[in-house]
C-alpha cells in the first residue's frame, strides 16, 4: 500500500519545516502566491514552479509569473493543466544533479490535479527513495455567488488510479459536489451506476457554502439513485474526508466497481485521489470543463495541511 | 395499495437504467421489441440510440445469462438449441477514462493498448458468459464443477495465467491482477522518465490483434463444453459512443473481415458511429458488412394497443410501466386509474357543438381562414378529422396559457397519454415520468392520504419540472452545451411564438426542416440534439435505421413540451434558417 500515512497538520508549524523541494503553480487566480509569500525561502532547498498554459498573457498571471521569479528565483515551467510529465521530470532532475527529495511540499492551492497527481504517482513509482513525506497546503477561497455554467471537455481517469478492469457487476459512484450542479448532473448520466453517494464540504470555506451546494445541485439529489443522505465532509480536514471515504469504498471493493468523481474543492479532490491510489480498485475520474471566463478566487486567509507518506510501491520482478 | 416496495424486491421505478437492475430484474421487466429480434441474427450490427433508449437493455439481454432467463419462445430455442451464445462487453465511461488519460501515447500506442485492454475486457466478459453456458449444458452440480475446473485450467493456459487455477472465478480475479499490473507500471515509466512508455509487461498474451484470446476462449470452451459447431457467439460492445474514432476504426476492420462464426453487435448514441474506415484500404459497406438498427423508430415502441377503443399511451410504455410495477412487488397501481384521461390528446366522447366552449376559442383563437374552414366542414364527416381532432389540444392549451400568465400553476399537462407521448418512447425517460409521477402518490400517504390519482395539478407540476431539467442540464453537456441549449432554446420559443402569439391553423408547428445549406456549426447542434433525444428525425418506415445526414426533418423532443408549453403531438415545420433568423429579429426588437 503506497499511502502510508495521512494526518492532518498545523499550517503554521510547517512554515518552519526544511523542506527539500518546493512545487509551487502560478495562474490566473490570486491565492496562487498566498501561500508562497507565507513561506521562508531559507527553509527550502529547491523550488519548482509550473505554470498554467490557458490565460498566460493575462494580466494577473504575469504579475504571479513575475513574483515568482523575483522571490524564489524560479521560471515557471508552462505545463498544460492535463500534463502530469512536467513536474515529474523536474523532480527526476532535481535527483539527477543529486538533490534530496525526501520531504516536499505542495502548494495545490491553484494547481491541477493532475499535477499533484503526478508527484504522488511520482513518490509511489519514481522516487529514488523508500518513503516520501509531502505536505499539501491549500489556501481556501472566497468564490462569487454567481458561476457561469461549466461546460465540460473531457472526463478521463487520473493517471494512476484507473480501477480495475470493468465486468458487469454493480458499480457505486461516489460524487463530491460542488457548484456546478449540471455538471455533476451530466457526469452522472454517463456514467450511470447503481448506486451514488454524494458528499459535500460541510463546514466549508464560508458558513453559507454547504447550503449553496445543496441549491445548486438541488436536481443531482433529486436524482432517485443518488443517496438521500449526502455526507458531510469537512473541509479543513483532509484526514476525516480520506478516512470517511475510505470507510464508503471498503465493503464494496472487490464485488463493485466503484468510481470517484470529485467536483468539489480542492481538498476534497486530494483525499479522493489519496483513497483511489490507496485502493486499487477504485478509479477517481478528472472532469475537465471550461468557463466563459474565468473564475476571480481571492484567499479568505485559511489555510488546510495535510501530510501523506508515501511509500514506494515495489517492482513487480 | 403498498406505500413501500417489499423489503425483498427493489422499487424499480428508482432505476431507470438497465445496467442498474441484475439480470432477473432486467429480464422480468425487459420489453422485447422488433430491433430486439433483429439482432439476434448471424450479421453484424450497429444499434443507435438516444441516450436512454434501451440501447444496453438490449445488449444485455443478448448475452447469454440475461437471453436463458427470458420466458419467450424464440429465446428459448436459441438457448436450449445453442443457436446464439451472447457475450456483454461494456466500454463505461470509466473504462475509457483509463484509455484517454494517456495523451502522451502516439497513434500506434493508443491503438496497442486500446487493443491489449479491450482483448482483457473481452475475455473477462467471455468467463460471464461461459459461467451461464456451464449452468445451461453442463448437467448436474458435479458435471458442472467438473466441467468448470477442465475449462478454467484450460482457458489458464490459453490466456497464460497462473497453471494452478481451476475455477472461473479465479482467473477472473487473476485478469483483473494483470491490469492492476499494467497500469502500475506504465506509471512507474512515466514517473522515472520516460514519455512515451510502451505498456509491456504483464499479460503479453494480449498484446495481439483484436479479439484473438477472446476467440481462442471460445474455440477450447466450444470443445470443452462440446457445444453446437454451428453456434453463433454474439459479442455486444455496449457504450461504444465513449470510444474514439480510431477504436472504432479498428472495430469496423473486424466487421469488414470474415469472422466466421462471431458477430458484433455494436451500441452507440446516432451520429456516434465515428467513421465507416478500415484498417484496410476498403472501408465498411452499410447493408452488406454490417447494418445500422435504430431503435429510436422501432415501430414497436409506437404501437397501441389492439382493439382496445380510445387506446390511452402505447401499448409499449404501459407495458413497461406493468412490468416495473409487477417486478416492483407493487400492487394495485394502474397507470389509468393513477393518471386518467389527457384532456389535451384524448378525443371527446363527443364532437363540438356550434355554440361550444370550444367552437368559441376556435373564434377567438384561429385564423379567419380557418374559421371560415371550421363554419365550412361543420356537420360534415371532415369536420372531425380536419378541424377538432387537429384544433382542440391547440385551443385547450392556448387558453390554459393565457388563463396562466401571471398564475403560478396549470393543470393541462396531465392523463396517461400526455404522460406517455412525454416520454418519447423512451424507457429512460418514461421511467423517470412514471418515478416523479409515483413519488406524489407515496408522498401523500406517508401524510396519511389514500389517493390512488394523482391530480392534474400533480401531474403538470412533475411534468413541468422534468421537461425544464431536460432542456437546462444541457448547458454542461461537453464541448456545446452552452451553444446548444441557446438553440434548443430558441427553436422551443420559436414554437412557443407560433401557438401562443399568432392566430392558430390546423397545424401546429412543431418540426424544423434542415438542408444542405445548413452551418457545420447548427448541424453538429442538431446532431448533438438527436443523441440526447432532444430532437428526433422525421423518417418513414421505409428507411427508418437511415440517419438523415446534412439534410431532413426533425421534430422537438416531447419532453419539452410542458418547459414550453407546446403541444406534444407531431404537426407542421419550419426551415432552421426560419427559425433563427426570427430569433435573431425578436433580439433586435428586444434591444430597439
Amino acid at each position: 500500500m503506497s499511502i502510508h500515512q495521512v494526518t492532518d497538520c498545523l499550517f503554521n508549524d510547517l512554515a518552519q519545516v526544511k523542506y527539500d523541494v518546493c512545487v509551487f503553480a502560478s495562474g490566473y487566480e490570486a491565492r496562487c502566491t498566498f501561500i508562497p509569500k507565507k513561506l521562508e525561502a531559507g527553509n527550502i532547498a529547491t523550488s519548482i514552479v509550473i505554470g498554467f498554459k490557458d490565460l498566460a498573457d493575462t494580466e494577473p498571471r504575469k504579475i504571479h509569473d513575475d513574483y515568482f521569479k523575483n522571490h524564489w528565483k524560479s521560471e515557471p515551467e508552462i505545463a498544460s493543466s492535463g500534463n502530469d510529465f512536467v513536474v515529474q521530470s523536474l523532480l527526476n532532475e532535481i535527483v539527477a544533479k543529486g538533490g534530496a527529495t525526501k520531504r516536499i511540499l505542495v502548494d495545490c492551492s491553484s494547481m491541477s490535479r493532475l499535477w499533484y497527481s503526478g508527484i504522488l504517482n511520482w513518490a509511489r513509482f519514481g522516487n529514488g527513495v523508500d518513503e516520501t513525506t509531502i505536505d499539501f497546503v491549500y489556501a481556501l477561497g472566497k468564490y462569487e455567488d454567481k458561476n457561469s455554467p461549466m461546460i465540460i471537455e473531457d472526463m478521463v481517469s487520473i493517471p494512476g488510479c484507473e480501477g480495475g478492469a470493468l465486468q458487469s457487476q454493480q458499480s457505486l459512484a461516489i460524487f463530491g459536489l460542488g457548484f456546478n450542479g449540471w455538471a455533476s448532473l451530466s457526469v452522472l448520466e454517463r456514467l450511470e451506476a447503481d448506486d451514488v453517494f454524494a458528499f459535500i464540504a460541510s463546514p466549508g470555506a464560508s458558513p453559507d457554502y454547504p447550503e449553496r451546494v445543496r441549491v445548486l445541485n438541488k436536481d443531482f439529489l433529486e436524482e432517485p439513485r443518488v443517496k438521500h443522505h449526502v455526507l458531510e465532509l469537512p473541509l479543513r480536514s483532509i484526514e476525516t474526508c480520506y478516512r470517511f471515504l475510505s470507510e464508503l469504498v471498503t465493503p464494496h471493493r472487490f464485488k463493485d466497481s466503484i468510481t470517484l468523481v470529485p467536483m468539489g474543492p480542492k481538498p476534497q479532490i486530494l483525499a479522493s485521489i489519496l483513497v483511489s491510489m490507496r485502493f486499487p480498485e477504485v478509479s477517481c475520474m478528472r472532469v475537465s470543463a471550461k468557463r466563459a471566463r474565468p473564475e476571480k478566487v481571492e484567499p479568505n486567509g485559511e489555510v488546510v495541511a495535510v501530510r501523506v507518506v508515501v511509500r514506494k510501491e515495489p517492482a513487480k520482478k | 395499495m403498498n406505500d413501500e416496495p417489499s423489503v425483498h424486491k427493489r422499487n424499480l421505478f428508482e432505476i431507470e437504467n438497465a445496467r442498474n437492475l441484475n439480470p432477473r430484474e432486467l429480464v422480468e421487466t425487459f420489453v422485447p421489441t422488433q430491433s430486439f429480434w433483429r439482432l439476434l441474427s448471424a450479421k453484424h450490427h450497429v444499434v443507435l440510440g438516444a441516450r436512454g433508449s434501451g440501447k444496453t437493455a438490449l445488449a444485455k439481454m443478448l448475452s447469454h445469462e440475461h437471453l436463458a432467463m427470458l420466458d419467450d419462445a424464440r429465446a428459448h430455442s436459441a438457448i436450449c438449441e445453442q443457436q446464439f451464445i451472447g457475450v456483454y462487453v461494456p466500454t463505461r465511461l470509466e473504462w475509457v477514462g483509463a484509455l484517454k488519460n494517456k495523451p502522451w501515447q502516439s497513434e500506434a500506442q493508443k491503438e496497442e493498448f486500446f487493443q491489449w485492454r479491450l482483448n482483457l475486457s473481452s475475455c473477462l466478459a467471455l468467463i460471464t458468459t461461459l459461467e451461464s453456458c456451464i449452468r445451461s449444458y453442463c448437467g448436474d452440480r458435479g458435471e458442472q464443477a467438473r466441467a468448470e475446473v477442465n475449462l478454467a485450467s484450460q482457458l489458464a493456459d490459453a490466456w497464460a495465467a497462473d497453471k494452478k487455477i481451476d475455477t472461473l472465478d479465479a482467473l477472473r480475479r487473476n485478469l483483473q491482477r494483470v491490469e492492476f499490473e499494467k497500469h502500475k507500471i506504465i506509471a512507474r515509466s512515466r514517473a522515472t522518465g520516460d514519455q512515451r512508455p510502451s505498456g509491456a509487461g504483464p499479460g503479453m498474451v494480449f498484446d495481439c490483434d483484436l479479439f484473438i484470446p477472446m476467440k481462442r476462449g471460445m474455440t477450447l470452451a466450444a470443445k470443452a463444453l462440446k457445444l453446437r459447431p454451428e453456434s453463433i457467439w454474439l459479442v455486444c460492445l455496449d457504450e461504444a459512443e465513449f470510444l474514439e474514432e480510431v477504436h472504432h476504426r479498428i472495430i469496423n476492420s473486424h466487421m469488414r473481415a470474415y469472422t466466421d462464426n462471431v458477430f458484433f453487435k455494436v451500441t452507440t448514441m446516432p451520429y456516434c458511429h465515428y467513421t465507416l474506415a478500415t484498417n484496410t484500404d476498403v472501408a465498411l459497406d452499410v447493408g452488406h458488412d454490417f447494418d445500422y438498427v435504430y431503435i429510436d423508430s422501432d415501430p414497436a415502441l409506437f404501437a397501441k394497443v389492439e382493439g382496445e377503443k380510445n387506446t390511452m399511451g402505447t401499448h409499449f410504455a404501459r407495458t413497461l410501466f406493468n412490468k416495473r410495477v409487477e417486478a416492483s412487488g407493487l400492487r394495485d397501481i394502474s397507470i389509468a386509474d393513477a393518471l386518467g384521461r389527457s384532456v389535451l390528446l384524448d378525443d371527446k366522447e363527443k364532437d363540438w357543438a356550434l355554440n361550444s366552449e370550444e367552437f368559441e376559442l376556435l373564434k377567438r383563437f384561429c385564423s379567419q381562414e380557418t374559421i371560415d374552414r371550421a363554419e365550412r366542414l361543420y356537420g360534415s364527416p371532415k369536420f372531425k378529422p380536419e378541424i377538432s381532432r387537429k384544433l382542440h389540444g391547440a385551443l385547450l392549451l392556448r387558453q390554459a396559457h393565457d388563463t396562466a400568465k401571471g398564475r403560478a400553476e396549470t393543470e393541462i399537462y396531465s392523463g396517461t397519454s400526455l404522460v406517455i407521448r412525454c416520454g418519447d418512447a423512451n424507457p429512460r425517460r418514461l421511467i423517470r415520468n412514471f418515478n416523479g409521477l409515483l413519488l406524489v402518490i407515496w408522498r401523500s400517504m406517508h401524510r396519511g392520504r389514500f389517493a390512488p390519482r394523482i391530480s392534474p395539478k400533480d401531474q403538470t407540476r412533475v411534468l413541468k419540472r422534468l421537461s425544464t431539467s431536460a432542456l437546462v442540464r444541457v448547458q454542461s453537456e461537453p464541448q456545446c452545451g452552452k451553444e446548444l441549449y441557446d438553440f434548443l432554446k430558441a427553436i422551443g420559443d420559436y414554437m412557443h411564438r407560433a401557438l401562443h402569439e399568432s392566430k392558430l391553423t390546423t397545424d401546429q408547428i412543431t418540426s424544423i426542416i434542415v438542408d444542405k445549406s445548413v452551418s457545420e456549426e447548427h448541424w453538429k447542434l442538431v446532431q448533438r440534439a438527436v443523441e440526447l433525444g432532444l430532437l428526433y428525425p422525421n423518417i418513414g418506415p421505409q428507411q427508418r435505421d437511415e440517419m438523415p445526414n446534412r439534410e431532413g426533418s426533425f421534430r422537438l423532443g416531447f419532453v419539452l413540451a410542458p418547459h414550453f408549453f407546446l403541444l406534444p403531438r407531431k404537426g407542421d415545420s419550419r426551415s432552421l434558417t426560419t427559425v433563427l433568423q426570427s430569433v435573431e429579429n425578436a433580439d433586435q426588437m428586444k434591444l430597439i
